[in-house]
Protein backbone atom coordinates (compact mmCIF):
# COMPACT_ATOMS: atom_id res chain seq x y z
CA UNK A 1 0.00 0.00 0.00
CA UNK A 2 1.83 3.16 -0.93
CA UNK A 3 1.22 6.14 1.21
CA UNK A 4 2.00 9.51 0.03
CA UNK A 5 4.13 11.02 2.19
CA UNK A 6 2.94 14.59 2.61
CA UNK A 7 -0.39 13.13 3.20
CA UNK A 8 1.04 11.31 6.08
CA UNK A 9 3.15 13.97 7.68
CA UNK A 10 -0.27 16.13 7.43
CA UNK A 11 -1.96 13.82 9.09
CA UNK A 12 0.67 13.04 11.91
CA UNK A 13 0.79 17.27 12.78
CA UNK A 14 -2.75 16.82 13.02
CA UNK A 15 -2.38 13.95 15.60
CA UNK A 16 0.62 15.84 17.57
CA UNK A 17 -2.17 18.72 17.95
CA UNK A 18 -4.59 16.57 18.79
CA UNK A 19 -7.13 17.17 16.01
CA UNK A 20 -7.16 14.21 13.51
CA UNK A 21 -9.86 12.04 13.36
CA UNK A 22 -9.93 8.25 14.74
CA UNK A 23 -10.18 7.20 11.23
CA UNK A 24 -7.28 9.33 10.32
CA UNK A 25 -5.58 7.92 13.46
CA UNK A 26 -6.52 4.39 11.92
CA UNK A 27 -4.88 5.02 8.51
CA UNK A 28 -1.43 6.37 10.57
CA UNK A 29 -1.62 3.52 12.64
CA UNK A 30 -1.78 1.19 9.54
CA UNK A 31 1.00 3.21 7.84
CA UNK A 32 3.29 2.58 10.58
CA UNK A 33 2.69 -0.99 11.03
CA UNK A 34 2.68 -1.85 6.93
CA UNK A 35 4.98 0.64 5.87
CA UNK A 36 8.82 -0.69 5.15
CA UNK A 37 10.54 2.36 5.25
CA UNK A 38 9.64 4.78 7.19
CA UNK A 39 11.29 8.01 7.51
CA UNK A 40 13.28 9.08 10.41
CA UNK A 41 11.22 12.30 10.56
CA UNK A 42 8.12 10.08 11.51
CA UNK A 43 10.17 7.98 13.86
CA UNK A 44 8.33 9.68 17.46
CA UNK A 45 5.06 8.94 15.63
CA UNK A 46 5.85 5.64 14.50
CA UNK A 47 7.32 4.29 17.90
CA UNK A 48 4.37 6.08 19.51
CA UNK A 49 1.62 4.22 17.21
CA UNK A 50 3.72 0.71 17.64
CA UNK A 51 3.47 0.76 20.84
CA UNK A 52 -0.19 2.13 20.88
CA UNK A 53 -0.56 -0.77 19.17
CA UNK A 54 1.42 -3.38 20.86
CA UNK A 55 -0.95 -2.24 24.26
CA UNK A 56 -3.92 -2.97 22.83
CA UNK A 57 -3.32 -5.95 21.47
CA UNK A 58 -1.87 -7.38 24.91
CA UNK A 59 -4.64 -5.08 26.73
CA UNK A 60 -7.24 -7.18 24.33
CA UNK A 61 -9.63 -9.45 26.74
CA UNK A 62 -8.98 -12.94 26.31
CA UNK A 63 -11.50 -15.29 24.48
CA UNK A 64 -12.92 -16.56 27.71
CA UNK A 65 -13.03 -13.59 29.76
CA UNK A 66 -16.57 -13.40 29.30
CA UNK A 67 -17.45 -16.80 30.55
CA UNK A 68 -14.85 -16.04 33.62
CA UNK A 69 -15.83 -12.89 34.52
CA UNK A 70 -19.92 -14.84 34.64
CA UNK A 71 -18.61 -17.84 36.31
CA UNK A 72 -16.89 -15.43 38.93
CA UNK A 73 -19.61 -13.27 39.63
CA UNK A 74 -22.24 -16.55 40.02
CA UNK A 75 -19.67 -17.60 42.26
CA UNK A 76 -19.46 -14.37 44.37
CA UNK A 77 -23.51 -14.37 44.08
CA UNK A 78 -23.96 -17.94 45.45
CA UNK A 79 -21.65 -17.30 48.52
CA UNK A 80 -23.81 -13.81 48.77
CA UNK A 81 -26.66 -15.91 48.81
CA UNK A 82 -25.41 -18.19 51.52
CA UNK A 83 -25.02 -15.76 54.09
CA UNK A 84 -28.02 -13.76 53.34
CA UNK A 85 -29.29 -16.64 54.69
CA UNK A 86 -27.31 -17.48 57.46
CA UNK A 87 -27.98 -13.90 58.93
CA UNK A 88 -31.82 -14.40 58.11
CA UNK A 89 -31.83 -17.47 60.13
CA UNK A 90 -29.98 -15.97 62.74
CA UNK A 91 -32.74 -12.98 63.26
CA UNK A 92 -35.22 -15.55 63.33
CA UNK A 93 -33.77 -17.66 66.14
CA UNK A 94 -33.05 -14.30 68.12
CA UNK A 95 -36.66 -13.04 67.52
CA UNK A 96 -37.83 -16.48 68.20
CA UNK A 97 -35.39 -16.32 71.55
CA UNK A 98 -37.06 -12.93 72.75
CA UNK A 99 -40.28 -14.04 71.63
CA UNK A 100 -40.22 -16.90 74.01
CA UNK A 101 -38.03 -14.51 76.43
CA UNK A 102 -41.03 -11.82 76.87
CA UNK A 103 -44.32 -15.03 76.41
CA UNK A 104 -42.35 -16.90 79.30
CA UNK A 105 -41.87 -13.63 81.54
CA UNK A 106 -45.50 -12.76 81.04
CA UNK A 107 -46.53 -15.97 81.69
CA UNK A 108 -44.43 -15.62 85.14
CA UNK A 109 -46.12 -12.60 86.19
CA UNK A 110 -49.18 -13.97 85.78
CA UNK A 111 -48.28 -16.87 87.60
CA UNK A 112 -46.95 -14.86 90.20
CA UNK A 113 -50.39 -12.93 91.08
CA UNK A 114 -51.94 -15.83 90.72
CA UNK A 115 -49.47 -17.92 93.34
CA UNK A 116 -49.76 -14.68 95.70
CA UNK A 117 -53.53 -15.55 95.71
CA UNK A 118 -52.69 -18.93 96.42
CA UNK A 119 -49.97 -18.32 99.38
CA UNK A 120 -52.76 -16.94 101.24
CA UNK A 121 -54.68 -20.08 100.35
CA UNK A 122 -57.38 -17.70 98.69
CA UNK A 123 -57.26 -19.29 95.12
CA UNK A 124 -60.08 -18.32 92.89
CA UNK A 125 -62.64 -19.71 94.77
CA UNK A 126 -61.49 -19.25 98.51
CA UNK A 127 -62.68 -15.30 99.98
CA UNK A 128 -61.28 -13.64 102.63
CA UNK A 129 -62.88 -14.67 105.72
CA UNK A 130 -63.03 -11.08 107.19
CA UNK A 131 -63.69 -7.79 104.81
CA UNK A 132 -62.87 -5.74 107.99
CA UNK A 133 -58.66 -5.72 107.97
CA UNK A 134 -59.82 -4.80 112.25
CA UNK A 135 -61.63 -8.23 112.48
CA UNK A 136 -58.81 -9.99 110.57
CA UNK A 137 -56.13 -9.15 112.43
CA UNK A 138 -57.97 -10.29 115.63
CA UNK A 139 -58.11 -13.48 113.81
CA UNK A 140 -54.66 -13.88 112.86
CA UNK A 141 -53.54 -12.45 116.01
CA UNK A 142 -55.35 -15.25 117.64
CA UNK A 143 -54.23 -18.06 115.80
CA UNK A 144 -50.72 -16.67 115.53
CA UNK A 145 -50.83 -16.98 119.35
CA UNK A 146 -52.35 -20.49 119.75
CA UNK A 147 -49.68 -21.33 117.35
CA UNK A 148 -47.25 -19.60 118.93
CA UNK A 149 -47.99 -21.26 121.95
CA UNK A 150 -47.82 -24.51 120.97
CA UNK A 151 -44.85 -23.79 119.34
CA UNK A 152 -43.09 -22.83 122.19
CA UNK A 153 -44.98 -26.08 124.51
CA UNK A 154 -43.81 -28.18 122.01
CA UNK A 155 -40.28 -26.69 121.90
CA UNK A 156 -40.21 -27.16 125.74
CA UNK A 157 -41.07 -31.07 124.82
CA UNK A 158 -38.33 -31.58 123.15
CA UNK A 159 -35.57 -30.16 124.98
CA UNK A 160 -36.97 -32.55 127.98
CA UNK A 161 -36.28 -35.57 124.90
CA UNK A 162 -33.42 -34.06 124.48
CA UNK A 163 -31.93 -33.51 127.86
CA UNK A 164 -33.23 -36.87 128.71
CA UNK A 165 -31.19 -38.27 125.70
CA UNK A 166 -27.87 -36.24 127.08
CA UNK A 167 -28.60 -37.76 130.09
CA UNK A 168 -28.78 -41.06 128.58
CA UNK A 169 -25.96 -40.64 126.92
CA UNK A 170 -23.77 -39.50 129.90
CA UNK A 171 -24.79 -42.71 132.21
CA UNK A 172 -23.75 -45.03 128.73
CA UNK A 173 -20.64 -42.96 129.02
CA UNK A 174 -19.97 -43.44 132.74
CA UNK A 175 -21.07 -47.11 132.33
CA UNK A 176 -18.13 -47.66 129.82
CA UNK B 1 -27.08 -18.81 74.25
CA UNK B 2 -28.35 -16.18 76.94
CA UNK B 3 -30.98 -16.00 75.35
CA UNK B 4 -31.63 -19.55 75.99
CA UNK B 5 -30.59 -19.27 79.50
CA UNK B 6 -32.95 -16.44 80.24
CA UNK B 7 -35.83 -18.78 78.45
CA UNK B 8 -35.01 -21.87 80.79
CA UNK B 9 -34.55 -19.94 84.15
CA UNK B 10 -37.97 -18.19 83.41
CA UNK B 11 -39.45 -21.59 83.07
CA UNK B 12 -38.13 -23.15 86.57
CA UNK B 13 -39.23 -20.18 87.96
CA UNK B 14 -42.50 -20.40 86.32
CA UNK B 15 -42.93 -23.71 87.16
CA UNK B 16 -41.99 -23.80 90.60
CA UNK B 17 -43.92 -20.36 91.05
CA UNK B 18 -47.01 -22.14 89.85
CA UNK B 19 -46.01 -25.37 91.83
CA UNK B 20 -47.02 -23.48 95.16
CA UNK B 21 -49.83 -23.60 97.27
CA UNK B 22 -50.26 -23.99 100.75
CA UNK B 23 -49.98 -27.80 102.16
CA UNK B 24 -53.60 -28.14 103.08
CA UNK B 25 -54.43 -27.79 99.37
CA UNK B 26 -51.56 -29.58 98.18
CA UNK B 27 -52.25 -32.85 101.02
CA UNK B 28 -55.61 -32.50 102.26
CA UNK B 29 -58.53 -31.83 99.59
CA UNK B 30 -60.75 -33.67 101.44
CA UNK B 31 -60.65 -31.85 104.11
CA UNK B 32 -59.90 -28.65 102.39
CA UNK B 33 -63.24 -29.01 99.87
CA UNK B 34 -65.24 -30.55 102.95
CA UNK B 35 -68.46 -28.37 103.66
CA UNK B 36 -68.74 -29.16 106.99
CA UNK B 37 -65.59 -27.09 108.75
CA UNK B 38 -64.92 -23.94 109.72
CA UNK B 39 -62.44 -22.20 108.08
CA UNK B 40 -60.50 -18.84 108.57
CA UNK B 41 -58.72 -17.22 105.70
CA UNK B 42 -56.59 -14.35 105.50
CA UNK B 43 -55.13 -13.65 101.91
CA UNK B 44 -52.09 -11.54 101.23
CA UNK B 45 -53.89 -8.28 99.76
CA UNK B 46 -55.45 -8.81 103.79
CA UNK B 47 -52.04 -8.84 105.05
CA UNK B 48 -50.87 -5.99 103.27
CA UNK B 49 -54.21 -4.14 104.28
CA UNK B 50 -52.86 -5.02 107.89
CA UNK B 51 -50.50 -1.95 107.07
CA UNK B 52 -53.68 0.45 107.78
CA UNK B 53 -54.53 -1.49 111.30
CA UNK B 54 -54.14 1.30 113.92
CA UNK B 55 -52.08 -0.65 116.50
CA UNK B 56 -53.97 -0.28 120.10
CA UNK B 57 -51.21 -1.06 122.06
CA UNK B 58 -47.05 -1.64 121.76
CA UNK B 59 -48.03 -5.51 121.80
CA UNK B 60 -50.09 -5.11 118.36
CA UNK B 61 -47.30 -2.58 117.22
CA UNK B 62 -45.04 -5.47 117.59
CA UNK B 63 -47.03 -7.85 116.07
CA UNK B 64 -47.96 -5.80 112.81
CA UNK B 65 -44.14 -5.22 112.03
CA UNK B 66 -43.71 -9.38 112.54
CA UNK B 67 -46.35 -10.29 110.30
CA UNK B 68 -45.61 -8.12 107.57
CA UNK B 69 -43.69 -10.14 105.57
CA UNK B 70 -46.90 -13.11 105.99
CA UNK B 71 -48.33 -13.59 102.55
CA UNK B 72 -51.16 -15.55 103.81
CA UNK B 73 -52.93 -17.74 106.64
CA UNK B 74 -55.50 -20.00 106.38
CA UNK B 75 -57.10 -22.64 109.18
CA UNK B 76 -59.07 -25.39 109.17
CA UNK B 77 -60.88 -27.11 111.94
CA UNK B 78 -63.36 -29.82 111.63
CA UNK B 79 -65.33 -31.01 114.93
CA UNK B 80 -66.98 -33.47 116.36
CA UNK B 81 -65.52 -36.01 114.08
CA UNK B 82 -65.72 -40.15 114.99
CA UNK B 83 -62.05 -40.80 116.08
CA UNK B 84 -60.16 -37.41 115.50
CA UNK B 85 -56.86 -39.19 116.46
CA UNK B 86 -57.09 -41.91 113.38
CA UNK B 87 -57.42 -38.99 111.14
CA UNK B 88 -54.46 -37.27 112.63
CA UNK B 89 -52.22 -40.61 112.58
CA UNK B 90 -53.13 -40.58 108.91
CA UNK B 91 -52.54 -36.47 108.72
CA UNK B 92 -49.26 -36.84 109.45
CA UNK B 93 -47.99 -39.54 106.80
CA UNK B 94 -49.12 -37.20 104.08
CA UNK B 95 -46.80 -34.07 103.86
CA UNK B 96 -44.04 -34.45 101.37
CA UNK B 97 -40.30 -34.65 101.76
CA UNK B 98 -39.88 -30.46 101.18
CA UNK B 99 -42.44 -30.66 104.22
CA UNK B 100 -40.07 -30.70 106.96
CA UNK B 101 -41.37 -32.34 110.90
CA UNK B 102 -39.99 -29.92 113.20
CA UNK B 103 -41.51 -30.91 116.00
CA UNK B 104 -44.59 -33.20 117.55
CA UNK B 105 -45.97 -33.57 120.42
CA UNK B 106 -48.33 -36.65 121.52
CA UNK B 107 -49.87 -36.59 125.27
CA UNK B 108 -52.91 -38.04 125.94
CA UNK B 109 -55.84 -35.55 125.28
CA UNK B 110 -53.83 -33.71 122.82
CA UNK B 111 -51.40 -34.37 119.64
CA UNK B 112 -49.87 -31.43 117.55
CA UNK B 113 -46.97 -31.71 114.84
CA UNK B 114 -45.13 -28.93 113.24
CA UNK B 115 -43.85 -28.44 109.80
CA UNK B 116 -41.93 -26.07 107.99
CA UNK B 117 -41.02 -25.64 104.34
CA UNK B 118 -37.46 -24.18 103.27
CA UNK B 119 -36.38 -22.87 100.48
CA UNK B 120 -33.00 -21.92 100.29
CA UNK B 121 -32.47 -21.55 104.16
CA UNK B 122 -35.88 -19.41 104.56
CA UNK B 123 -38.23 -20.45 106.08
CA UNK B 124 -41.51 -19.75 103.66
CA UNK B 125 -44.29 -21.93 105.27
CA UNK B 126 -45.17 -23.52 108.56
CA UNK B 127 -47.98 -25.94 109.00
CA UNK B 128 -49.37 -27.68 112.01
CA UNK B 129 -51.72 -30.88 112.31
CA UNK B 130 -53.54 -30.49 115.44
CA UNK B 131 -55.73 -33.38 116.84
CA UNK B 132 -57.63 -34.52 119.55
CA UNK B 133 -60.07 -37.59 119.96
CA UNK B 134 -63.09 -35.22 118.17
CA UNK B 135 -61.33 -32.76 116.19
CA UNK B 136 -58.92 -32.15 113.35
CA UNK B 137 -57.37 -28.40 112.81
CA UNK B 138 -55.35 -27.76 110.15
CA UNK B 139 -53.35 -24.37 110.54
CA UNK B 140 -50.61 -23.20 107.48
CA UNK B 141 -49.04 -19.59 107.15
CA UNK B 142 -47.23 -18.84 104.35
CA UNK B 143 -44.43 -15.98 103.95
CA UNK B 144 -41.05 -15.62 104.76
CA UNK B 145 -41.66 -16.89 108.67
CA UNK B 146 -38.89 -16.47 111.05
CA UNK B 147 -39.27 -19.26 113.96
CA UNK B 148 -37.65 -16.99 116.83
CA UNK B 149 -40.37 -14.27 116.18
CA UNK B 150 -42.95 -16.95 116.16
CA UNK B 151 -41.88 -17.94 119.79
CA UNK B 152 -41.65 -14.60 120.56
CA UNK B 153 -45.74 -14.07 120.28
CA UNK B 154 -46.55 -15.81 122.99
CA UNK B 155 -43.31 -15.07 124.54
CA UNK B 156 -44.90 -12.09 124.88
CA UNK B 157 -47.91 -13.41 126.86
CA UNK B 158 -46.26 -15.02 129.84
CA UNK B 159 -46.57 -18.73 128.19
CA UNK B 160 -44.44 -21.12 129.56
CA UNK B 161 -41.50 -23.19 127.98
CA UNK B 162 -40.40 -20.75 125.90
CA UNK B 163 -36.62 -20.30 127.55
CA UNK B 164 -35.57 -23.27 125.53
CA UNK B 165 -36.36 -21.85 122.62
CA UNK B 166 -33.94 -20.12 121.56
CA UNK B 167 -31.85 -23.00 121.39
CA UNK B 168 -34.26 -25.06 119.40
CA UNK B 169 -34.01 -22.18 117.15
CA UNK B 170 -30.74 -21.17 116.57
CA UNK B 171 -30.57 -25.55 115.58
CA UNK B 172 -33.13 -24.91 113.33
CA UNK B 173 -31.85 -21.88 111.62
Amino acid sequence: MDYDKHKIAALIDKFWQGESSLKEEKVLEEYFLYSEHVPAEFADAERYFLVRRERSQNGALPADFESNLLDKIDESESRGKGKIVNLTFAWKAAAAMIILALTAGLWYQLQDNDTSGQLAGTESTVDDTYEDPRAAFEATKEALFMMSSKFNEGSSEMMKIKKFDQAQNKIKTTEK
Amino acid sequence: MKNAIIVFLFSIASSVAFGQSDAISKFFPDIDSDENVTRVSISSKMFEMFMHVEPESEEERELLETISDLQGMRIITKENMQDGMAYYRKALKKPSAEYEELLSVSQPDENFTFFVKEVNGDIHEVFMIFGDSESIVLMSIRGLINLQELSRLSRQMNIEGMKYLDQIDDEKN
